[in-house]
């Protein structure tokens, strides 16, 4: 029984255009506009220095949105691992994409969104209120729930959960294991009391 | 397109396997390919229920440390795809343990 039905589950996620429509459903929608700061959340560097995909997605849009002049400072987070940082190669990249290294401001430490809220709210201060928020769509109600409890005001910028589009059977099974994940830790924040 | 063409290949092979198994008489037995597609539904049930039961144990390990050490250690390490791989591995050595036929 518990076999046919994994089989059966295997089968949507994978063949059927399931897990795009879940996606859908629970993907943010973008709230782009003008703002103190943008918030680009953290997602794993590898110890060679280079970034995740969705770390690299992440920062992109952030700086892109920092060329359009939605907001003064880039804010790019990423825990403090030995011995290469995920914000501090961040910082680096938006340098050399044009970003002034006086608008770039890098916070470190946040091993989990709701530690990166915190941090975000200790290094900028009380003046910024007002934030585009860059992470992934999926991810985004979470997080827009721990900044706001951390007294900002969130403005969704979200990008893509995962590469490949999601229409091959390897991105759906990918897609669909990341909203399993990220549907376990809204149900983990709401029993702890985090969101 | 992709899904087409990926379970186009698994039938091509597995009418391939089923040709070759009947021509060398190992496929005889009426209900045979039946009992067999039942014992890889079991073992499939198997695997999540261990694949389960590994991420629930990663979980607590993962909470447990945080809560009484220094250390952090991320929810997302239990989520890494070996471990499917490994539970399925656990399904099958489990399963074939089980099976009257494998025992002296």
């Amino acid at each position: 029984m518990v076999g046919a039905l994994a089989l059966a589950l295997f089968g949507a996620v994978a063949f059927t255009p399931l897990a795009n429509a879940l996606h859908g459903r629970l993907a943010a929608r973008p709230q782009v506009g003008r703002a103190d700061a943008i918030v680009v959340l953290g997602a794993g560097v590898s110890t060679t220095g280079t970034l995740s995909d969705s770390s690299l997605r992440r920062a992109v849009h952030g700086i892109e949105l920092q060329r359009r002049a939605l907001a003064p400072t880039l804010v790019m987070l990423g825990p403090s691992h030995w011995p290469v940082g995920e914000a501090p190669i961040r910082g680096m990249l938006a340098r050399s994409l044009g970003v002034p290294a006086e608008r770039i401001r890098l916070v470190m430490g946040g091993r989990t969104t709701r530690e990166e809220a915190k941090r975000t709210r200790e290094e900028l201060g009380p003046d910024v209120r007002r934030i585009l928020l860059v992470t992934g769509a999926i991810h985004m109600k979470r997080a827009r729930a721990l900044f706001e409890r951390a007294g900002f005001t969130v403005l969704a910028a979200p990008v893509e959960d995962t590469s490949g589009g999601g229409v091959s059977p390897e991105a759906r099974l990918a897609l669909g294991l990341r909203l399993g994940e990220e549907l376990l830790a809204q149900l983990y924040h709401r029993l702890a009391g985090y969101i | 397109m992709e899904a087409l063409f990926l379970l186009s290949l698994v039938a091509a092979t597995s009418a391939a396997a089923l040709h070759l198994a009947r021509r060398r008489g190992h496929a005889d037995r009426p209900g045979a390919l039946r009992a067999a597609a039942l014992d890889a539904l079991e073992c499939v049930g198997l695997a999540v229920v261990f694949f389960v039961a590994n991420l629930a144990l990663g979980a607590l390990v993962t909470v447990a440390v945080r809560a009484v050490t220094p250390l952090f250690v991320s929810l997302y390490l239990s989520g890494d795809v070996s471990l499917l791989v490994l539970s399925v591995l656990q399904a099958l050595l489990y399963q074939r343990w089980r099976d009257p036929r494998t025992r002296d």
